[in-house]
């Protein structure tokens, strides 16, 4: 064989792994966002659910596969690799956050959490019924954590405007601010209980 | 070429080193070991008694290397002593005659071996049994043929092999390796005939014996005690399908007294050593507190061992003495969490139930704090040993995944947790509980419990539950003084070995396992 260094190419694959992660964050913001845990052992994992129900789920494969041709030379294979890790990457944000969506939108069913808009617009108003149907989070310095909202780019900007002129409606703040009142006392409550009784 | 390596292995070990895989031999061949080393020095020149299957008795004395004159005059005496002096063992009747063997993993010169017929036939006419030689070739038959049809003969599994009888002696074993490799050739799960069983666990005895005594007679007992906690426990699992425990009792008892001996050796070593420094001396201090929590570990463990089996151990003082003296040390991860248990398991029972409860205390507030889900990485958990995170704090080496976190939750925490509300700490719990609940408690469970004795297990889930909001005292006490415990042989027979086997296997510590070792303790103590 031609001479080599496999020990090097290891800790340089090591290294191209974790720029393919950094690319499918690129193209899966939301995704990246989230914390991975490795479980190291099984075939399936549970968790408890905030109403005390024990979930059990199994793995979910996502899986990708690309060749890089012999009889190359070492610049075209280096240029092909660098391609096909982008062409990877895209690959994966899709799958990984298809994946995200696909769960998110199942446990939205089973929890009931789903509202359908019917085809209207986008209304910011619609946006309080949904943050009043889900547990919601405040800070050390008492400020709501809120969910983030995740729509089309082509609705952006009309969801934008919308949203920028409800910040001036009253009749939208009163509903804001009271909506955030009850889930300010629900978040109380469920503090408060974080506690050792009997 | 395994012939190779059992070659190999016979010029370089030592009798200490070949006396577990000599004894193991033995008991295939259908003997029953009276007396070992490991029952308490040589006795009237006699390392090693049995009784085989024809009610025959024998003795052995082992030695290493080759005998030529000057060796023979350094051991005349002693082998006279083997031939002349009876067996003294209970159980034995008194003046039973026997068969005395010499036995060395070297060769004999003519000289030697004449004077030993001349000798022979002097005690033959004084009533004696004459001495039998079992040299290096006679070793190698009898390892070679007993191993038989189980050798590793896939490439890969001899490889691996190679790999742990080659690797380092002075570093720790490699036990991700160490655990395929075994897999790879034992019929876990299957059903197997008696007449098997016996010849298996001896074999398997022996094949990590090459492997282990390297590291024995580089006096590198944690990696001893760790190889054989391994085999100790993948033999449990082949033992969970198979009923016939006389057949293969003994021979584990063999391996357990092999663990029993490192262990002994470990603690002699850290009570002795004037301060824990070990190897090279400039870059000690990045390693020596991760040292700190393993042998204080690995002493309070030896000493709850013994109290759980033989009694009292003379040094218990000096184990106290010790483990005091080295107060401190890093808490890594979780791996670290079963020496912590084995510290406070043996302070409470000598009185320092404060000093326990601290550390208790002080172990949930740093789980606690560490694995808040605001935290980005966490405390690592009981898959990442003492090395791996060297590796990354001392060394900068990437061991976590992309985005690996350890947050929101916790293997130790409940045991922990539960460990206080037995000692009845509930205002001290109800202080750190709002941080408690923080995080959740997991713990993995195998679909088949007798699988807990596997390195890696491939069916099971990963649990994981939260705190009750508000949590009762009272379900928290009913729960942490529950009864029930995993039903498998290590339970029924071989209690005082979870704790042992926790300190290798961090990953298999549970609420209902650390339940179970307080228990035994508080019974025995």
């Amino acid at each position: 064989m031609l001479p080599d260094y496999p020990d090097i190419k290891v800790q340089l694959f090591d290294n191209l792994t974790q720029a393919l992660w950094g690319l499918v964050d690129n193209n899966a913001p939301l995704a990246a966002r989230i914390k991975n845990y490795r479980q190291v052992e099984g075939d399936k994992f549970s968790y408890e659910t905030i109403d005390g129900q024990l979930e059990v789920k199994e793995f979910k494969q996502i899986k990708l596969e690309a060749a890089l041709p012999a009889g190359l030379t070492s610049s075209e294979t280096a240029e092909l690799a660098e391609r096909k890790l982008s062409e990877l990457a895209q690959k994966l944000a899709q799958q990984s956050e298809g994946l995200l969506f696909s769960t998110i939108e199942q446990a939205a069913q089973t929890s009931g959490n789903v509202v359908d808009a019917r085809g209207m617009p986008l209304d910011p108003s619609k946006y309080w019924d949904q943050i009043e149907r889900m547990p919601i989070d405040f800070d050390s310095a008492g400020k709501a954590e809120l969910p983030t909202i995740i729509v089309h780019p082509d609705v952006f900007a009309e969801l934008r405007r919308k949203i920028l002129e409800s910040e001036n409606d009253p009749k939208e703040q009163k509903r804001r601010r009271e909506v955030l009142a009850k889930k300010r006392e629900e978040w109380r409550d469920r503090e408060g209980n974080r506690k050792l009784v009997g | 070429m395994i012939e190779r390596v059992i070659e190999n292995w016979l010029d370089n070990v030592n009798e200490r080193g070949y006396e577990t895989a000599f004894c193991q031999a033995l008991t295939a061949q259908g003997h029953r070991i009276i007396r070992r080393p490991a029952h308490g020095g040589t006795e009237h020149g006699k390392d090693i008694v049995s009784r085989d299957k024809r009610g025959t008795y024998h003795a052995y004395q082992l030695k290493t290397g080759n005998l030529g004159k000057s060796e023979w005059r350094s051991i005349r005496d002693e082998v006279t002593e083997l031939v002349e002096v009876p067996i003294h063992e209970p159980g034995v009747p008194a003046a039973q005659r026997f068969t005395p063997h010499l036995v060395a993993n070297g060769r004999i010169t003519d000289p030697v071996s004449h004077e030993i017929n001349l000798r022979n036939t002097q005690w033959e006419h004084r009533g004696y049994e004459p001495l039998d030689l079992i040299l290096k070739d006679d070793l190698f038959r009898i390892f070679v043929d007993l191993q038989g049809n189980f050798l590793p003969t896939a490439p890969q599994d001899f490889e691996t092999f190679l790999r742990l009888y080659l690797a380092e002696k002075r570093a720790f074993l490699d036990k991700d390796a160490f655990a395929s490799f075994l897999v790879s050739f034992l019929p876990i799960g299957k059903k197997l005939k008696k007449s098997d069983l016996s010849r298996l666990f001896a074999g398997t005895a022996i094949l990590a014996n090459y492997v282990l005594s390297g590291f024995q007679r580089a006096g590198n007992h944690i990696a001893v005690c760790e190889g054989w906690i391994l085999v100790i426990a993948h033999l449990l699992r082949v033992a969970e399908n198979a009923a016939f425990m006389t057949s293969w009792r003994q021979s584990l008892d063999l391996v357990i007294q092999s663990w029993e001996a490192a262990a002994m050796d470990l603690a002699k070593e850290s009570t002795e050593s004037p301060n824990w420094i070990e190897g090279e001396v400039s870059t000690d201090h990045f390693v020596f507190p991760y040292r700190q929590v393993i042998l204080t570990g690995y002493l309070a463990t030896v000493a709850i061992y013994k109290r759980l089996t033989t009694g009292r151990l003379a040094e218990e003082d000096q184990i106290l003495d010790t483990i005091n003296r080295h107060r401190g040390g890093t808490f890594w991860g979780e791996s670290a969490t079963p020496f912590a248990f084995a510290v406070m398991w043996f302070l409470l029972q000598r009185g320092q139930e404060q000093r326990v409860v601290d550390i208790a205390a002080d172990l949930i507030k740093l789980i606690a704090t560490l694995n808040h889900h605001k935290q980005p990485v966490g405390l690592p958990d009981p898959y990442y040993d003492s090395q791996a995170i060297i590796k990354q704090a001392a060394m900068g080496q990437r061991i976590f995944g992309y985005h690996q976190s350890f947050t929101g939750r916790s293997f130790s925490i409940r045991p922990l947790v539960e460990f206080l509300v037995r000692l009845g700490h509930k205002r001290l719990l109800r202080s750190l509980w709002y941080d408690i609940t923080e995080v959740d408690y997991v713990e993995f469970v195998p679909d088949d419990s007798r699988d807990i004795y596997l390195w890696r297990i491939a069916k099971g889930m990963d649990v994981r539950r939260r705190w009750g909001r508000p949590e009762s005292w009272v379900d928290l006490l009913e729960r942490a003084e529950a009864k029930s415990v995993p039903t498998c042989i290590m339970i029924t027979h071989y209690p005082q070995l979870v704790l042992p086997f926790l300190l290798v296997y961090p990953q298999r510590l549970t609420a209902d396992l650390t339940r179970f070792i307080e228990r035994r303790i508080r019974q025995q103590f």
